[in-house]
């Protein structure tokens, strides 16, 4: 890259603008050969505020894109549409939203999606023993009298 | 502190249009709105951070329905950003490198800053910074490693106020470029554009 002669540049400093005649305009550019880990240790190898500079120490990179709001969403509208009955789990449980951390967020959208199925494949097993119930009573009387 | 008053046009200092900008430091919003006449309104995603609240709020509030949905405003500390690795194309700093080189801690607070502005841009991403700091003091920050490799490629452009027969700054009058140069991390500089 090269830098062209005439950026039209304009500048002025707020209080003292007499004080002050030189500006100059950097342009960095992050080199393909270093890796941020390598610009944290570089960069903060000196100075009392040594470990400031907030590299998380692990990265995901699907998880630095995952739209947990989103994600939430479209899990939410699809187990709304297989579940048809029942109040109990309606509403996620609160505590698990009352926690900051995404990771935890998004376990909670995964536990309230499995208990929700479980809600589902419960009411079904209930009413299918309550339907064999009926069934055997049915046929009971018809044998029995 | 220090702004660009009229027409900022980075049109030749950024290598390739970007598709995600950051904006450092919006107090008012102006450089923004110039960026969005100049250029960089193809941009799919313009961010711009400030630490002040009240700042953000009010700014927001001003441009809202003046400029496109992909210019959106964040109060943020640009010391300790939210933003994930790599993940934009051009940072745009007007004055906060000046601001941490005058703050009490300025030798932390100038590698917190450019260590954050490294870690969120993606690679060959670039970094504008407009700033009073001569090559010297801004290479003391560069790092290198012993086998040459280099954070950074920093290119500087000299820019000069114009000033009356006395010497004194006219203000509001437009900088020209005096000099310019590369700057390989090390402390090697040269001006190969004099007056």
């Amino acid at each position: 890259m090269r830098l062209t002669p005439s950026v039209p540049v304009t500048a002025h400093v707020g209080h003292d603008p007499n004080l002050v005649k030189d500006f100059y305009l950097y342009v960095f550019t992050k080199l393909e050969n270093w890796s941020d880990e390598q610009a944290g240790e570089i960069l903060c190898i000196s100075g009392p505020n040594d470990g400031l500079l907030t590299l998380p120490e692990e990265v995901d990179e699907e998880e630095d894109s995952y739209d947990s709001e989103s994600a939430f969403e479209s899990e939410s509208s699809e187990f709304d549409s297989d579940y048809s009955g029942g109040e109990v789990y309606d509403e996620p449980d609160q505590e698990f939203y009352d926690a900051e951390d995404e990771l935890v967020h998004d376990s909670a959208v995964f536990v309230v999606g499995l208990n929700r199925q479980t809600a589902v494949v419960g009411t079904a097993a209930a009413v299918g023993v309550a339907l064999l119930w009926v069934s055997l009573q049915y046929v009971r009387s018809i044998l029995f009298g | 502190m220090i702004r660009p008053t009229e027409e900022p046009s980075f049109e030749g200092a950024v290598a390739k249009p970007p598709a995600r900008t950051l904006v450092m430091g919006c107090d008012g919003g102006d450089f923004v709105f110039n960026l969005y006449k100049h250029g960089v309104a193809s941009a799919t995603q313009i961010v711009s951070i400030d630490i002040s609240e009240t700042s953000v709020a009010t700014t927001e509030q001003y441009y809202e329905g003046r400029l496109p949905e992909h210019f959106t405003w964040n109060c943020m500390d640009a010391l300790c950003m939210d933003y994930a690795h790599g993940q934009f194309d051009l940072v745009c700093d007007l004055s906060l490198l000046d601001y941490c080189y005058l703050s009490e801690d300025a030798d932390s607070k100038v590698r917190q800053l450019l260590g954050e502005v490294h870690r969120v841009l993606a690679i060959d991403g670039q970094a504008l910074f407009l700033t009073i700091r001569a090559p010297e003091e801004v290479c003391e920050f560069l790092g290198q490693e012993d086998n040459g490799d280099d954070p950074w490629k920093v290119d500087f452009m000299h820019l000069q106020a114009k000033c009356n027969d006395e010497g004194v700054v006219e203000p509001g009058e437009r900088f020209h470029t005096v000099g310019s140069g590369v700057l390989e991390g090390s402390l090697e500089v040269e001006l190969s554009m004099p007056v």
